[in-house]
């Protein structure tokens, strides 16, 4: 089967700067796709350029096995939901969402039908004829996905849709949109630097630095097989201790499989992390408290060994002061060992 | 934050200097005026006191100033179609562009500020003629076989009129465009508008306050010039602002000049408040 979207040895440069650099993506039909990656990473970029707003400086786009990367923005039938909303101002809700479905030629006997129906969907119906000044910021973005669905393009686009809305009404359009995409099952590539919104929404996870593909697989897989060092330390939170041949020679590091010869790190998730008596543990570190931090129901132990500070987390406040000696220990499974660059 | 001992004026009191000062120097002369409208000319001399409406049906009825009316407003309506039209296409040109070429652009639009209105005329007046720049250079091209004189034609008064106020329709036109968020024109193509369609569709009506301010502004400019008609103009063609003049100076007619001058003061101030009526009824406000 074509795939929807297939992108081939993608590049974009600006100057001297490249931002995306040959990027290979194949995106099948009803997948939702996340691109996850801190800001600068290409991730924006490569939206843009699927979507047209963008030209790329080589590679190839096809979308439904058509190339469409000499098409501009609005010969290709990709529809995107921005950041701002960019609701047009000048117009009601119900023009807002006409606008595109005149623009790509639909009778205008099917409009009001599926704009009604569409509003139904994301539950604004009874805002059809308001205008975007007099709708808060969580509404205004329900009708600029409402608006975007509603042309039932080939690939729905989402530009950091919810990253200028307050934690709750993330949340909450965060399901909306989960909710959407299993009851409509539009094929979707969506942006993000948020790594809870990408866990939760997609079918896939790309996640990107400095304009390449650092890691494409299910979130889970992401997760608890990193690729790389880069993603094992973007996602959630991690520990790292950079070992060479002479670590622990002096007793103060145990590990049950040492990594062959060179320098290599070592990172360790603080929830696979436990304080130990020495001798307890396959794998431990003896390491020297440096802070105790109150999280709120629970203490955070930070400690330094001489390969790289440790942290882990605490139900009851230990009787430890900063300089006290701590054995940390950890079991084999949940390490990950990466070559140091 | 420390609190107010004294509650701060409202910011209507904050107007009263500038209208007072407005009303002395504007106003004061403006009633005077408005008198004069009523008196009379004897033949020898400038005016008689006396409460009469003869200038007034002088200028309302009398076919060659009621010619001279008519193509007073009709120049002006032109020429700020013209003016509107141009600055908005320089504007949108500039807003497009980043960096130093919106600069370089920028530059160039305001240019025509710099010179005052009689360099304007006096450029134009050598540009325009039969031995001028453009005639040479049409010739010099081979666009045109013979010499060709636009001097003296309604062409060239246009042109010298839209040159005046092009400039501060061009900013009037930038700052309203300034405020449009560039994120609805990349919408616009991305729901499958054109980039034609994405500007009569979005950008205009977005910019429409400031395309009316643009509007309002070379229409009252160009009923106020005269010189540039005059200078520029066929012969056959007397603006409001020459005849004020004419019968100011030349045939020592105050009251008649007044009357001409009240006209033209009300005519302007309608064409403003129907305008600006014209803005405030697009729908509701978004901007």
């Amino acid at each position: 089967m074509t795939p929807r979207l297939q992108l081939t040895a993608l590049r974009k440069t600006y100057g001297s700067f490249t931002a995306v650099e040959g990027t290979d993506l194949t995106l099948g039909e009803g997948e939702f796709l996340t691109l996850l990656g801190p800001s600068g990473c290409g991730k924006t970029t490569t939206l843009r350029l699927i979507g047209g707003m963008e030209k790329p400086s080589s590679g190839r786009i096809e979308i439904n096995g058509k190339r469409v990367d000499h098409l501009p923005s609005y010969k290709r039938d990709t529809a995107t939901v921005f950041q701002s909303g960019a609701l047009f101002p000048h117009l009601t809700v119900t023009e807002n969402m006409a606008y595109g479905l005149k623009m790509r030629g639909v009778p205008s006997s099917e409009i009001p039908g599926r704009i009604a129906r569409m509003l139904d969907v994301v539950q604004m119906g009874r805002f059809a004829a308001r205008y975007p000044s007099g709708m808060s910021g969580g509404q205004r973005q329900r009708v600029a996905l409402a608006r975007a669905m509603v042309v039932e393009p080939s690939i729905l686009l989402f530009d950091e849709p919810m990253s200028a809305l307050d934690l709750k009404l993330k949340l909450e359009l965060r399901s909306e949109i989960r909710r959407l995409h299993r009851e409509l099952g539009f094929t979707a590539v969506f942006v993000t630097h948020d790594q809870s919104e990408a866990m939760t929404l997609s079918d896939r996870v790309v996640i990107m630095n400095q304009g390449r593909i650092e890691q494409s697989g299910a979130p889970v897989e992401t997760f608890e097989r990193p690729a790389s060092a880069f993603v094992y330390s973007f996602l959630g939170e991690s520990c790292q201790l950079a070992i060479d041949a002479d670590a622990g020679r002096d007793g103060s590091l145990r590990l049950a499989n040492a990594p062959g010869a060179g320098r290599h790190l070592l990172f360790l998730r603080p929830a696979s992390l436990r304080r130990v008596s020495p001798g307890e543990a396959p794998n431990e570190a003896d390491a020297r408290v440096a802070e105790v931090e109150y999280l709120g129901g629970s203490y955070r132990l930070h400690a330094d060994a001489p390969s790289g500070r440790l942290s882990l987390d605490l139900s009851e406040a230990p009787a430890l002061a900063p300089g006290d000696g701590v054995t940390i220990g950890w079991d084999s499974a949940d390490a990950t060992w990466f070559p140091a660059p | 934050m420390m609190r107010r001992l004294i509650p701060a004026p409202s910011p209507a009191w904050l107007v009263l200097p500038a209208l007072g000062f407005t009303l002395l120097v504007f106003g004061v002369p403006l009633l005077h005026l408005l008198r004069m409208s009523f008196n009379t000319h004897p033949p020898d001399g400038i005016y008689e006191l006396a409460w009469s409406l003869e200038n007034y049906v002088a200028v309302l009825t009398d076919p060659v100033n009621l010619r001279t009316i008519r193509d007073t407003v009709l120049l002006s309506l032109i020429t700020a179609v013209v003016t509107v039209v141009l600055a908005f296409l320089f504007a949108h040109a500039v807003w497009k562009r980043k960096g130093r070429v919106h600069l370089v652009l920028l530059a160039i639009a305001l240019c025509p500020m710099l010179v005052s209105e009689i360099s304007v005329i006096i450029g134009w007046r050598m540009f325009f003629p039969a031995n001028g720049f453009l005639s040479y250079a049409l010739v010099g091209t081979g666009l045109a076989e013979q010499k060709v004189n636009l001097l003296g034609t309604r062409f060239a008064a246009i042109v010298g009129l839209s040159y005046i106020s092009v400039s501060y329709c061009f900013l009037t036109i930038l700052s309203v465009m300034n405020a449009v968020d560039r994120d609805l024109i990349t919408a616009s193509g991305d729901l499958g508008a054109s980039p034609l369609r994405t500007f009569l569709r979005v950008l205009v009506p977005l910019t429409m306050g400031g395309i009316i301010g643009a509007f309002t502004q070379a229409f009252v400019f160009s009923m106020g010039i005269y010189a540039a008609v005059n200078a520029l103009g066929p012969d056959s063609l007397w603006s409001i602002g020459y005849e004020i003049q004419r019968q100011m100076l030349s045939r020592r007619d105050w009251p008649l000049a007044s009357a001409f001058a009240v006209v033209l003061i009300v005519l302007i101030s309608l064409t403003v408040i129907g305008l600006h009526a014209l803005r405030n009824r697009r729908g509701p406000r978004h901007d």
